[in-house]
């Protein structure tokens, strides 16, 4: 507790009620001293009221931060009591001050551990965690001896007060880990019979293994953890929740099964659990099935997500919001019906309204649209300037993004025209920079923004939104007539414009003006030139003025000057500016650390957590196949095909090993990604097939090859080495037969096959017939959504590079025949 | 309980102080990254996990009037020393940590919450009184709710055999001004501290502990009028909320509405009259086996305070005030605002403690108010707050069946413009409805499961509407 003593005095302190209230008084010289006496005098005196009192008092004078160590010998005289109330506030003095009085404090631990002996669990317990507490490192041995025995405390509260003693202890000595065998015991200890031992047991070792990402789990630890969810307290099965997404489940079986293990929890209160199941499901989603999964997770989980974030305090009304926000990101649409919801409501904190703001614009779709922006253009007129700025670039990004249907952009166009026109400064100002964007998007409006500019230039003063109008003005201004002597005014008085935003967008939008109406403009630009080359106020901006003055004397042809000025300020279709464009491998990451405070901060820890305290996430064990992102063949578990594709996968994990420093390993789908934005390891990725190698590329016929090789080969080749191909198709084929069976007689054998909801998969494998004999495995997927196409992973055990993996897939088009365009 | 190298950490009275500082002045320097931006990094090298502290904040309580341009802070923000603080604000006291891990913030919101909790159930009243007269008690629960940084006995009931102190029971502070969070504004009810019935251990026994439940139905509005009174929003946020103090702790039986619906989806065609609940989520100690058929939960209730569920429905419902605004122009500077305001609700019941805020335009010079109220209403007033430019209409009771009418006379600095008009309103109407809700959800019994011959505690059920968020636009 902190009380301020030079704060200012506050609420006067309650009048009237003197007595019991005096803890916090200021303190007068000399108090202390008195302290002393009443302490001396404390065995004399009888009444236990009264010696409660007493250490009240030194409590209350060390809370308000008055250094009461002096009385450190005096208090340990009252060590031995045996009240209980007493004995806590002289052990809380204890750990308090312990660190500046080494020796003395060495002196009390004999009372200390005599007391981790007592009858009564309390006092062991409180003991024992005092003792942890004391921050003294010469002090470890000795508290290492009690402690063990406390881990076989018969009561249970003894035993988790030692479970985190020996968190408390390894921070004060690294090495004691090893001498006392404690990380064994806290393994064994995840047996306990008592929840709370184990939840302590979790927390502690995910705490020491915390560089190997935490504490190891397998399917034996998860599923004894997960089956005995009911017994733990909610912040236990916070604890237990907290590792699911590290673990890989087994086979699809137990993903599912873990998934309804945890659906009740969904009907927790505490949104602590609550988030933690949600990140939990959204994980093994991505383990099973991926994509498609998470959006029947995100649908299950809104009405409670919903009634979580309502339901609760302003502050988790904030939190939840944002992890609301980031479930929008990863599945647009599902949340829109429940638009209502976001609603700003009177007395909620500002820092609240401004969020749902946000999240309202990504809400809308051509159904709720209309009510959205009546909703939004309602606020802009809120007296809290900020709100009224945010609403009106949420109105301009459901514009810009044109996901509101037809009429909407010309709807929200005209209401940011009527705004410009409020005359309020900060609501017209952000009303011009939103037309500005929306006409990049949208050119087909110009004639709509095109009138209000001329007047909306007179009183418009804030630089950005004026620099917009001018900008509106060089575009727009062969539709108004007036544009050039509106902008003429401003030259004139060049030498009074301050921000150099405003003179940016005068400079251009007068050359913009003079290309469409020379005659009209060629004095004024020549005077700004001028006086924007005379201008040493702003670098940028004297350059550009000597850049734009060149290129007019110099080109021989002003269509050149016309292509300088007049570049691509359109945004094609359904693209979005580059700023807006959230980057996809950015969400991504972000997912990863969902229900954290990245979460919250929008940028992932690494940028606000600093790297000892980094935690890394390790998805374990390795031994389980289902790693996310490729995905495995649905079919029985026994069936051969899962456990190839298990193998397979799990080949590339060990590849990469534990100590792997890049964030994910680079599985399949990710290189391939990769390859196609053309930063693939091959240094000519090029889809146009050069075709010269096929003639001399053939495969022998009846190559075999058993599984075990397959993974071990597979496995062999790294995956940096592998070729990424998509070979598009006409048709989807009927079923996996329709490709094995031709693919068979241009000897590709099928090592094993399957159809998912979303796709079929491949394992496939040939031998080339030149002399090296080189093996070509391949994993194959065809997406059953459109775009059609086959995406093949190559490996190629033996040499040969691009030039064989092209051949081969050559060979194997020529075999799909029908379905390969 | 703390968990810091000495020189760091949010113990440290430097650190806590530039946090107050921080709440208090929260200013969003940069507003195009709201929320986002992370102010300052640094490396420090500490060791905190997560440091609770109870942090009483006396020049904070009380000064929460609503300060043109006020920004509130986020709960979440990273400090200049590179950590993560997070605060909760509850009456007027913030209880705030801070971490240099990347934490779950719902788990920690959480936790902060429920240490609010604990210490209300254990102090009777949450103020900065109790807490100061109570702090070795706070001290106390906070040694054995967090150990080192991770969350421990978090519970009310759990925590009793391990807290020796005994609470001194400070009276409960009227509350004052705008509640934040509505929700503990009326639960005036009881103040009385959990530990009275701990005792099971021998410790001295209240012998005035009486064998009482109180059991709360809160629902709270959120609706919007547009000008012309119709409703483009409505939603209710509800829950049932208890305070249990019957000894031995008996399992206890609660049976709602019959007909009951959960879920939009599964509402019938004609579930005219049905209650139909959006979403419901229960209390985890809530045996839910009876509830998919009967309707009725069975539960035994911990101690303190505690929401059994929580419910939400959305859509059309009778707001029980309806309010019809209209402003006439009557001169070039000068015109008249009229708010109508009928109450809906059946004769039988009243808005209590109704305060309705009527924003005026910046330019106001001056504004006199006149009242047309049919009889019963208790305490009307119509007052022109100059320094805020609005008017504050306050009525102690608004009985059901009747209207109440508002005539505000304006005169403004300048000629009235439409930018002007826009400056009028949104009203806003804050009131509390006793024994009365609106999603007719009901309390239909609340048993003690076993027959318990002589058991008869007394059990208080009371019904309770609130305006969360009731605003009629102009």
């Amino acid at each position: 507790m902190s009380y301020n003593n030079n704060a200012p005095p506050g609420p006067p302190q309650n009048q009237g009620a003197p007595v019991p209230d005096s803890y916090f008084t200021e303190s007068r010289k000399g108090e202390v001293n008195e302290l002393r006496n009443l302490l001396r005098n404390f065995s004399t005196q009888k009444d236990m009221k009264k010696k409660r009192e007493i250490i009240k008092k030194v409590i209350a004078y060390m809370t308000l931060g008055i250094d009461v160590s002096r009385l450190f010998t005096e208090m340990m005289l009252v060590i031995e009591t045996r009240d209980l109330v007493i004995k806590k506030m002289v052990y809380l003095f204890l750990c308090n001050y312990a660190t500046a009085n080494p020796e003395l404090a060495q002196m009390c631990t004999n009372t200390l551990t005599k007391d981790c002996n007592n009858d009564d669990p309390m006092v062991r317990g409180l003991a024992l965690r005092s003792l942890c507490s004391l921050r003294l490192p010469q002090m470890v041995e000795y508290v290492s001896e009690p402690l063990n025995r406390a881990l076989n405390d018969s009561h249970a509260y003894v035993r988790k007060t030692a479970v985190m003693g020996i968190l408390k202890l390894y921070h004060l000595d690294e090495e004691i880990l090893e001498r006392n065998g404690f990380v064994d015991t806290l393994y064994d200890m995840l047996k306990d019979p008592d929840a709370a031992v184990v939840t302590n047991c979790i927390l502690v070792l995910n705490e020491l293994m915390q560089k190997s990402g935490g504490m190891a789990i397998n399917r034996a630890i998860m599923l004894h953890l997960l089956n005995r969810l009911g017994e733990f307290s909610e912040f236990g099965v916070v604890a237990v929740l907290d590792l699911v997404p590290r673990y890989i489940p087994a086979n699809q079986e137990e993903g599912y099964q873990i998934m309804n293990l945890l659906d009740p929890v969904l009907g927790t209160t505490n949104a602590g659990a609550f988030m933690a199941v949600i990140f939990a499901f959204l994980s093994l989603a991505e383990n099973l099935a991926g994509k498609e999964m998470k959006q029947q997770i995100v649908t299950r989980v809104k009405a409670p997500v919903i009634t979580m974030m309502t339901g609760g305090s302003a502050e988790l009304m904030y939190v939840m919001l944002k992890h609301v926000d980031a479930l929008i990101e990863l599945c647009p649409g599902v949340f829109d019906d429940e638009y209502r919801q976001f609603y700003l409501r009177h007395h909620e904190p500002t820092n609240v309204k401004y969020l749902k703001i946000q999240v309202l614009a990504k809400l809308a779709n051509p159904t709720n649209a209309p009510d959205i922006v009546g909703e939004l253009s309602e606020c802009v007129s809120d007296s809290d300037a900020t709100l009224s700025r945010l609403s009106v670039q949420a109105l301009a990004r459901i514009a810009c993004r044109d996901v509101g249907g037809e009429g909407c952009a010309e709807n929200i166009t005209c209401r940011l025209i009527e705004m410009v026109d409020l005359d309020i400064a900060h609501i017209s100002s952000e009303a011009a920079t939103a037309l500005a964007a929306i006409l990049r998007k949208n050119p087909s409006l110009r004639e709509l923004i095109a009138p209000p500019l001329p007047r909306a230039l007179k009183y418009i003063h804030e630089g950005r939104g004026k620099a917009s109008v001018i900008h509106l003005l060089g575009e727009l201004g062969d539709i108004i007539p007036e544009a050039p002597y509106a902008l003429e005014k401003l030259i004139d008085g060049y030498d009074h414009i301050k921000c150099s935003e405003v003179k940016s967008a005068l400079l251009t939008s007068t050359i913009k003006l003079f290309l469409k109406r020379p005659p009209e403009v060629q004095r004024m630009l020549g005077r700004l030139l001028q006086s924007a080359t005379e201008d040493v106020s702003c670098q940028d901006l004297h350059d550009r003025a000597l850049l734009y003055y060149r290129l007019l004397r110099n080109a021989p042809d002003p269509s050149i000057v016309d292509q300088v000025v007049k570049t691509n300020m359109q945004i094609a279709g359904s693209a979005n500016f580059a700023e807006e464009n959230f980057d996809e491998d950015m969400r991504d990451e972000l997912m990863k650390e969902f229900n954290t405070l990245s979460i919250v901060f929008g940028t992932t820890s690494d940028n606000f957590v600093s790297e000892e305290n980094q935690i890394k996430f390790v998805k374990m064990p390795a031994e389980h196949p289902l790693d996310g992102g490729a995905g495995s063949v649905e079919s029985a578990p026994v069936n051969p095909v899962d456990s190839l594709a298990s193998q397979v996968q799990e080949a590339s994990l060990l590849d990469h090993g534990p100590v792997d420093t890049t964030p994910a390993p680079a599985t399949a789908p990710m290189a391939a990604e990769m390859d196609l934005l053309g930063f693939g390891t091959e240094p000519t990725p090029a889809p146009v097939v050069p075709p010269v190698a096929a003639s001399t590329f053939s495969l022998i016929p009846n190559v075999a090859l058993s599984g075990d090789e397959y993974q071990s080969k597979w496995g062999a080749v790294s995956d940096a080495d592998a070729h990424v191909i998509i070979v598009p198709l006409t048709t989807l084929p009927p079923s996996t037969d329709a490709v094995e069976t031709p693919l068979s007689q241009a000897s590709i054998k099928t090592m094993a096959s399957g159809e998912l909801p979303t796709e079929f998969k491949f394992f496939l494998y040939a031998q080339d017939a030149s002399s090296d004999g080189s093996i070509i495995m391949v994993q194959a997927s065809i997406g059953k959504s459109s775009p059609c196409e086959m995406l093949l992973t190559i490996k190629i055990s033996g040499p040969g590079g691009f030039e064989k993996a092209d051949a081969f897939v050559n060979v194997l088009k020529n075999a799909l025949g029908a379905y390969a365009s | 309980m703390y968990r810091t190298r000495p020189e760091v950490g949010a113990h440290e009275r430097s650190h806590t102080e530039a946090f107050f500082r921080k709440i208090k002045f929260w200013n969003e320097m940069q507003q195009s990254q709201l929320g986002g931006a992370v102010d300052g990094l640094s490396n420090n090298e500490e060791n905190g996990k997560s440091k609770s502290e109870a942090n009483d904040n006396s020049a904070e309580a009380g000064s929460t009037v609503s300060v043109k341009g006020k920004k509130d802070p986020p709960p979440v923000f990273v400090m200049p020393d590179g950590m993560s603080y997070l605060h909760v604000n509850r009456n007027g006291l913030i209880f705030g940590c801070s971490t240099d891990k990347n934490i779950s913030p719902c788990t920690v919101i959480e936790l902060l919450s429920r240490i609010a909790k604990v210490f209300k159930d254990y102090c009777g009243t949450l103020s900065e009184e109790a807490i100061r007269k109570n702090f070795i008690l706070c001290y106390e629960l906070l040694d054995e709710m967090i150990d080192y940084g991770y969350p421990q006995l978090t519970r009310t009931e759990t925590l009793k055999p391990f807290v020796y102190n005994e609470p001194i029971v400070v009276q409960a502070v009227p509350n004052t001004g705008k509640m934040i969070n509505p929700k503990t504004a009326s639960a005036n009810a009881v103040h009385k501290p959990v530990i009275g019935s701990v005792n099971a251990k021998g410790r001295a026994v209240n012998q005035n502990q009486k064998n009482e439940i109180f059991v709360d139905i809160l629902e709270r509005l959120n609706v919007i009028f547009n000008n012309n009174g119709y409703v483009v929003n409505s939603t209710i946020d509800g829950c049932i909320q208890m305070k249990s103090y019957l000894a031995g702790n008996p399992e206890l039986r609660l049976a709602l509405n019959e007909d009951l619906v959960i879920g939009k989806a599964n509402a019938p065609t004609n579930s005219y009259g049905r209650v139909v609940l959006d979403d419901v989520s229960f209390h985890d100690c809530v045996n839910l086996t009876e509830f998919e058929h009967g309707r009725t939960l069975s539960f035994y209730p911990p101690d303190g305070e505690f929401v059994v569920l929580n419910y939400r429905v959305t859509g059309e419902y009778r707001t029980p005030f309806r309010i019809f605004p209209s402003v006439d122009e009557t001169g070039p500077r000068t015109f008249e605002v009229t708010v109508m305001i009928r109450a809906d609700m059946e004769q039988t019941h009243f808005g209590a403690n109704v305060i309705v805020e009527l924003p005026l335009p910046q330019c106001t010079t001056s504004a006199t108010c006149s009242l047309m109220s049919s009889k019963n209403v208790n305490g009307p007033a119509a007052e022109y707050m100059s320094s805020e430019k609005k008017v504050l209409w306050t009525m102690k009771k608004f009985p059901g069946q009747t209207e109440q009418t508002l005539k505000v006379k304006v005169t403004l600095d300048k000629a009235c413009t439409s930018q002007i008009r826009r400056e009028i309103g949104p009203v806003n109407m804050n009131f509390e409805i006793p024994m009365f809700n609106v999603s007719n959800l009901n309390v239909r019994y609340l048993r003690i499961a076993e027959n318990m011959p002589g058991y008869s505690p007394y059990r208080w059920v009371r019904y309770v509407t609130q305006s969360y968020s009731y605003v009629c636009r102009m």
